[in-house]
């Protein structure tokens, strides 16, 4: 009966590590995903900050399918002056 | 279509003129041609002595000719593109999106789309007739359209790249937190993602261009020009573009031969040996306007080779 409590336990705080880790990597991956989307919008669009960018008809056929990545983008400009933020979020604080 | 047939040269040198011989003489031997322009300042109909206009007009039995409106169709992508962002982005439904129209209209590079547009749309409008004979914009704005389709495909090939790895990510997010993780309509496979789908659609487009101008078998590209030492260099130029990008030239044309009016003179062998081992022509300078039948003797001597 101890002996069987004393294995739940240990599965069950096993599976909390096991959660933990994988709701960390999981973090790193979705930050990777939204600054690759918010590059993706800006690669796109990249002449209105001065850079090449691909022929125009290919942003303007994209265009109507862009609100997602265009939000993000519009946000991480948003906040790129707010550095002590970005850094926060990066070291999970 | 046999054959796809483009003018390319400096301006002034008579294309169009060059254009016109070609079609009149394939239509008078019995082919069916359409003719199109796809230079923002067409003067087809000039040549042929007739009142402006964009519509297909048909000229002779076996001819139809088009100046292509370029504007009708850079307004017609921008209205779609317009209207479908309003039924997408939920926040424009009540912006006035059709301001910004005026200003996109003229953004660099969409002169170049419309015009391989219009040529998409006229091969397949079109692709009945025996030979279709396209003249162009001078060098800068053709080189340009040239070009399009091959810079497009490089940037897709990028653009496709950083799609599939967006993809990936936002797959392994669903898979490990679920569905709706992401958000609704959030696509994670190439297949349902629109902007994917819309990627491959103009990479498809772009190659079929990219294709096709590259197929020595389906595209004659004549190269018009006269005897004077500009008119020599800029030749020289486009061929040397034109090898860069892998677009084979068919024919040489010295147009307005014997037309002499100083300064320094090109003489035939000089442009045989700059342009070996492409064959060279001479079309003889003629004073005053050209009628149909003029048209029709000037392509005697090279139009058959192009058959």
């Amino acid at each position: 009966m101890k002996s069987n409590s004393l294995w739940s336990r240990f599965l069950e705080a096993f599976r909390a590590f096991s959660r933990g880790f994988r709701d960390r990597a999981v973090d790193t991956i979705e930050k990777e995903l939204s600054e690759m989307e918010g590059s993706f919008a800006l690669l796109l669009y990249s002449s209105l900050v001065g850079l090449p960018s691909p022929p125009p008809l290919v942003g303007l056929s994209l265009l109507p399918y862009m609100e997602r990545e265009l939000s993000i983008m519009l946000a991480k400009s948003r906040h790129l002056d707010d550095a002590w933020a970005l850094w926060a979020d990066l070291a999970d604080i | 279509m046999r054959r796809v047939s483009f003018f390319l040269g400096k301006g002034g040198v008579g294309k169009t003129t060059s254009a016109a011989s070609l079609a009149l003489s394939l239509a008078s031997k019995g082919y069916s041609v359409f003719w199109a322009s796809i230079d923002p300042a067409h003067n087809l109909w000039d040549v042929l002595g007739m009142e402006g206009g964009h519509g297909v007009r048909q000229v002779e039995e076996n001819l139809w000719a088009q100046e292509v409106d370029l504007e009708g169709y850079i307004k017609g992508f921008l209205e779609e593109t317009v209207k479908r962002m309003k039924n997408l982005y939920r926040h424009l439904q009540i912006l006035n999106l059709e301001g910004v129209l005026d200003v996109l209209r003229y953004s660099p590079g969409m002169e170049e789309s419309a015009v391989l547009f219009a040529l998409r749309d006229i091969l397949k409008a079109h692709g009945d007739k025996d030979y279709l004979v396209v003249d162009t914009p001078p060098t800068g704005l053709t080189l340009k359209i040239f070009s399009l389709p091959f810079s497009t495909l490089l940037w897709i090939d990028q653009l496709k790249k950083w799609r599939e790895k967006i993809l990936d990510r936002r797959a392994i997010v669903k898979g490990i937190k679920g569905e709706g993780a992401l958000g609704p309509g959030v696509a994670t496979e190439k297949g349902e993602d629109r902007i994917y789908r819309e990627l491959e659609r103009q990479e498809e487009a772009s190659r079929e261009m990219a294709e096709l101008l590259r197929d020595g078998e389906r595209v004659a590209n004549i190269l018009v020009m006269n005897q004077d030492r500009l008119s020599l260099t800029e030749s020289k130029r486009i061929k040397a573009f034109l090898e860069k990008i892998k677009v084979p030239l068919r024919l040489i044309l010295l147009n307005k031969f014997g037309l002499v009016e100083g300064g320094e003179i090109v003489d035939e062998d000089r442009v045989v040996e700059a342009f070996s081992p492409l064959p060279v022509r001479t079309l003889p300078f003629v004073r005053g306007d050209l009628e149909k039948e003029d048209l029709v003797s000037l392509g005697k001597g090279w139009v058959e080779g192009l058959m």
